[in-house]
């Protein structure tokens, strides 16, 4: 006990935080920060006046824990998205890579342009490409859909 | 059922707070406080997780901000939040509108 009902109280809640260092920093700077504008005039300050108007350290804790604990699932969650999705493109995207340019660009999407006469597939948007329509598998221009 | 009655809109109410230009934590308590006349009278405590909840979620950011030489944790809408006050504000009116037709059909 520093006999700052501030300091212990933060420290209390510090023990309490089951989350990383950096976030228990956070936490209780902004916890202390909170308290210190709101009591700064109060010198008989209490543990107890604390408690009162902020809350319990352990209910705060348990807010914080919890809080911890679901986003450490959703980080685990999306991680596994991320792997799953890594390891469908590495298995499919060789074998679009393969097919004729044509092709890929319907694989890539309807963004690529591919040059009707040399086949060549290109990022860019110029008046003489034909749009190929991923969806159809049709090339596209000036509105006429052509048989692919 | 929420333990506070506060508690099952705190979510509308500080990104309402926020949106309101208030940007810290102390200040995000006392517009909640004052601006209900002291009906919403939570542990201040509480606004914290409900924070950082809202940011894991996307809703708002925050950052360090300097304030009279004081380091602040400053928290600002984003736009998935702007849409889920727009969202969750109509939720609520939709939701008073009931209790209160509800209501006036009600003899005392």
């Amino acid at each position: 006990v520093s006999g700052d009902p501030v300091a212990d109280y933060v420290a209390e809640l510090r023990r309490l935080l089951r989350t990383s260092p950096q976030r228990r920093r956070r936490i209780a700077h902004e916890i202390e920060d909170h308290l210190r504008e709101a009591f700064w005039a109060n010198e008989s300050l209490s543990l107890k006046d604390l408690q009162d108007r902020f809350g319990t350290t352990e209910d705060l804790a348990e807010q914080f824990n919890t809080l911890a604990s679901t986003s450490g699932k959703t980080h685990l969650t999306r991680v596994a998205a991320c792997a799953a999705l890594a390891t469908a493109c590495a298995l499919v995207l060789p074998v679009r890579l393969t097919r004729a340019p044509h092709q890929r660009a319907q694989a890539i999407g309807s963004e690529v342009m591919v040059d009707p006469h040399s086949g060549a597939v290109v990022l860019t948007t110029q008046p003489n490409l034909v749009r190929i329509d991923p969806a159809t598998g049709r090339r596209l221009t000036a509105g006429v859909h052509i048989n692919h | 059922v929420p333990s506070h009655p506060v508690k099952g809109y705190l979510d509308l109410l500080l990104l309402a707070a926020i949106t309101s230009g208030r940007e810290h934590g102390y200040a995000i308590a006392q517009h909640l406080h004052l601006a209900s006349n002291g009906i919403f009278d939570l542990p201040e405590g509480t606004i914290y997780p409900a924070l950082h909840r809202l940011e894991r979620d996307g809703l708002v950011r925050s950052r360090w901000s300097d304030v009279d030489g004081r380091k602040r944790r400053a928290y600002a809408l984003t736009s998935a939040g702007r849409k889920e006050l727009v969202r969750r504000r109509s939720d609520w009116e939709s939701f008073e509108s009931g209790v209160r037709s509800i209501l006036a059909a009600a003899t005392r």
